[in-house]
C-alpha cells in the first residue's frame, strides 16, 4: 500500500504544481462569488441564486477539471515514457493504476474542500444580512449534494483512467465526456424507453422488463422494427452507462424551501443509495482499467 | 560462474497499424506479412554474474526491445527469459534489478531529491535508508549541488547522471543500461564507462546496450551482436577478435612522388595528407618493403601501427559495411 501511496502523491504533487489548475480554482471561486452581484438582479430569493450559482460551479469545474487532469494521467506517463522505470520496479502495474487514481481523486477533493469553503463563506455572510429562515438545513444539503458530486467525480475519474489507459488524451476526454453526458442524460433514456411502450398503449411497467417491453412493441399494431430498435438503443444505454442522476442533490439543495412535500420527495436522492451505486461501479470501471493496462507493450 | 539473466527463444513480433507512414507516403499493411514485423527472433542469452556484458547492434536491431522484455515494459510474443533464476516480471527479481532506458525523462517538476525519494519509496526503502542512500548517490553522480533543482532545470548529461542515481537506489545485483552514453560529451560517456566499471569492481552484473563500439570494447567482459532482430555472434571479446594483426599503419613525409606512388600500388588505402601521407598495407612482407623504401629515399618514418581486428571489425563483418552509418 505504502507504494500506492507514493504515487498517489507524486500523482497530487504534479497536479498543484500545475499552473493552469489555479486559473481554472480561480476563475470557479470568482463565479461562486459573483452570486453576490446576480442576486440582486432576480426576483428569486437571495440564498437560492446563491445556493443555484455556488453549486452549479463546484459541480461544473470539478467535473472540467477531473475531464482535464484525468484524460492525461497515464497518457503522459506512457508519453514521456516514465512509465519505462516505473514498472521496472517492484510493483504491480494495478498499484501504479489505483495510485494515479487515488492521487488525482484527492486533488479534486482538495479543490472542491476549497470551494465549498468559499461558497459556505459567502452564504454565511449573505445570511448575516437576510436571516434566512432555513439557513441551516440549506447548507446541510449544500453539503450533502457536494458529497454526492464527490461520489460523481468518483466514477468520472475512474472512466477517464480507463479510457486514458489505452488512447490519446483528445480520443478519451471525447470518451468520458459522452459517458457523462449519457449519464447525466440516463434517466430521461429511461423515461424515452417508457415513453415508446406508452405510446402504444402499454403502461410503464410493461417497459421495466427489457423482453417483455421489446416483445410488447413487436406484437403491438402500431409499433415496428424502427420503435424495437429505439428501444433496445435506450434500454442498453441505460445498462451500460452509469446513471449520474442519483448523484444529483443539488436540485434538492436549491428548491426544497420552496416545494411541498410531495414534489420534494421526487428530488430528493438518498445519500445510501448513491454510496452503493458509486462503490461497485467505480471498483468495476477500475478493475476493466487495470486488466488493460496489465496487458499493454508500452511503446 | 552463475548465470543471472537468460533468455530462451525469446522472440518479440508487433503488429502494425493498418496505415503507417514510411518518408511521408503512406503505407496500407493489410497482408499478414506486412502486418507483422519481428524486432527480436528467438534470442537465447546467458549473462553472468559480476560481468559486463554488452547487447551490441546498430539501431533497430533488437537490443532495446530486448531489455524493455527483461523490464517488464512488453510482453515476448513467444519464449521466456528468467532473471536471477525467477519469471520476468517477479517482484523478487525487480528488487534487485536497477534500470536506466534509452534518452530517459523524469518528472520535470520534482526535484533531483524529491525524484529519487519518490523511486525509493517504488523500491520499498524505508525513510532512515532512504534520507542515507539519496545525498550519497547524489554524491557519487556528481549533483550534489542540483538536489533541490526541480529537473526541468537539468542538462541532458544531468538527466543521465541523475537516471544512473535512480538505478542505484536500491543497491542492485543487475544494472541494466540501454545506450548509457548516447548522446553524452566525451566527459560524460568516460563517466558513464568508469561507472561502469566501478560496478563490477563492486561485484555488479552490467547488462546494457549500445552502438558506441570503442566504449563497449574498452569495458565488457562479453558482447553479443543483434543485427535484425537475430543474434549473430556472442562470447568473450578475446574469443571473439582473433589476435592476428589485420593490417600496418604507415605514415611517412618528404617523400618524392615516384616513392608514394610506388608504395600506393601494394596498400589498400593512401591518404595523402598536407604534411604527410597515410598507408593502410595488409601484407607484411609489402610492410617491410615500404619501410625500406621511405628510408632509401630520405623520407621521414613519423609512425608504424600494426592494427588488431577490432570489435568495429568484427562488428561490421556481421552488420555490413552498408549499415554502419545507422550504427
Amino acid at each position: 500500500m505504502s507504494k500506492v501511496l507514493a504515487i498517489a502523491q507524486n500523482t497530487f504533487k504534479e497536479a498543484i504544481r500545475n499552473r493552469v489548475m489555479y486559473v481554472i480554482l480561480v476563475f470557479a471561486i470568482f463565479i461562486i462569488l459573483s452570486g453576490i452581484v446576480v442576486k440582486d438582479l432576480t426576483i428569486a430569493a437571495h440564498s437560492q441564486v446563491i445556493r443555484t450559482i455556488g453549486l452549479a460551479a463546484i459541480s461544473a469545474v470539478s467535473i472540467a477539471l477531473a475531464l482535464l487532469l484525468g484524460i492525461g494521467l497515464v497518457y503522459t506517463e506512457l508519453d514521456k515514457r516514465t512509465i519505462y522505470t516505473i514498472v521496472s520496479k517492484p510493483i504491480d502495474r494495478w498499484q501504479f493504476l489505483l495510485g494515479k487514481y487515488l492521487g488525482l481523486l484527492l486533488t479534486l477533493y482538495l479543490i472542491v474542500a476549497v470551494m465549498t469553503a468559499v461558497f459556505l463563506t459567502e452564504s454565511w455572510l449573505l445570511n448575516r444580512q437576510i436571516q434566512d429562515y432555513h439557513f441551516n438545513a440549506a447548507m446541510l444539503r449544500c453539503i450533502k449534494a457536494i458529497g454526492l458530486g464527490c461520489l460523481e467525480l468518483a466514477v468520472i475519474v475512474a472512466f477517464a483512467l480507463l479510457f486514458s489507459s489505452f488512447s490519446s488524451p483528445v480520443l478519451s476526454g471525447f470518451m468520458t465526456l459522452m459517458v457523462w453526458i449519457a449519464g447525466r442524460l440516463n434517466e430521461d433514456i429511461e423515461r424515452f424507453a417508457e415513453k415508446l411502450v406508452t405510446d402504444m398503449s402499454g403502461t410503464p411497467e410493461t417497459a421495466q422488463s427489457f423482453l417483455g417491453g421489446l416483445q410488447f412493441i413487436l406484437g403491438s399494431e402500431s409499433g415496428g422494427a424502427g420503435d424495437a430498435l429505439k428501444y433496445l438503443f435506450a434500454k442498453v444505454a441505460v445498462l451500460v452507462f452509469p446513471n449520474f442522476e442519483i448523484f444529483n442533490g443539488r436540485d434538492e439543495a436549491i428548491h426544497f424551501d420552496t416545494l411541498n412535500e410531495i414534489h420534494l420527495q421526487m428530488i430528493v436522492v438518498n445519500g445510501w443509495d448513491a454510496v452503493i451505486y458509486a462503490v461497485p461501479y467505480t471498483v468495476a470501471v477500475l478493475l476493466v482499467a487495470m486488466a488493460l493496462f496489465g496487458r499493454r507493450n508500452f511503446r | 560462474m552463475e548465470d543471472v539473466i537468460v533468455t530462451e527463444n525469446l522472440t518479440k513480433i508487433y503488429i502494425q497499424d493498418f496505415l503507417t507512414f514510411e518518408h511521408g507516403r503512406p503505407r496500407l499493411n493489410l497482408r499478414r506479412e506486412t502486418k507483422r514485423r519481428a524486432a527480436l527472433l528467438d534470442l537465447n542469452l546467458q549473462v553472468k554474474r559480476g560481468e559486463i556484458f554488452g547487447l551490441l547492434g546498430p539501431n533497430g536491431a533488437g537490443k532495446t526491445t530486448a531489455i524493455k522484455i527483461l523490464m517488464g515494459i512488453h510482453f515476448p510474443t513467444r519464449g521466456s527469459a528468467t532473471i536471477l533464476d525467477r519469471p520476468l516480471g517477479d517482484k523478487a527479481a525487480k528488487a534487485q534489478i536497477g534500470y536506466l532506458p534509452e534518452n530517459p525523462y523524469f518528472y520535470d517538476y520534482l526535484t533531483g531529491g524529491e525524484f529519487l525519494d519518490y523511486y525509493g519509496r517504488l523500491y520499498g526503502m524505508d525513510k532512515a535508508r532512504r534520507r542515507r542512500k539519496i545525498p550519497e548517490l547524489l554524491e557519487t553522480v556528481g549533483l550534489s549541488h542540483a538536489a533541490s533543482t526541480p529537473l526541468r532545470g537539468y542538462s541532458k548529461g544531468m538527466l543521465q547522471r541523475v537516471g544512473i542515481a535512480q538505478a542505484l537506489l536500491n543497491d542492485p545485483q543487475i544494472v541494466v543500461l540501454d545506450e548509457p552514453q548516447s548522446g553524452l560529451d566525451p566527459i560524460g560517456r568516460k563517466e558513464v564507462r568508469d561507472l561502469i566499471l566501478s560496478l563490477r569492481e563492486q561485484g555488479r552484473t552490467v547488462f546494457f546496450s549500445s552502438h558506441i563500439l570503442q566504449d563497449a570494447e574498452m569495458i565488457c567482459d562479453r558482447v553479443a551482436i543483434l543485427h535484425l532482430g537475430k543474434l549473430v555472434n556472442v562470447g568473450a571479446l578475446e574469443q571473439l577478435l582473433t589476435a592476428r594483426i589485420r593490417e600496418f599503419e604507415i605514415v611517412a613525409s618528404g617523400l618524392p612522388g615516384e616513392v608514394i606512388e610506388g608504395i600506393e600500388k601494394t596498400a589498400r588505402r593512401t591518404l595523402r595528407r598536407t604534411n604527410d601521407v597515410l598507408f593502410v598495407i595488409e601484407d607484411r612482407a609489402a610492410a617491410d618493403a615500404a619501410l625500406e623504401r621511405i628510408r632509401a629515399c630520405g623520407g621521414t618514418l613519423d609512425s608504424f601501427t600494426p592494427r588488431k581486428e577490432t570489435l568495429e571489425d568484427l562488428f561490421l563483418s556481421h552488420v555490413g559495411r552498408g549499415t554502419r552509418e545507422a550504427a
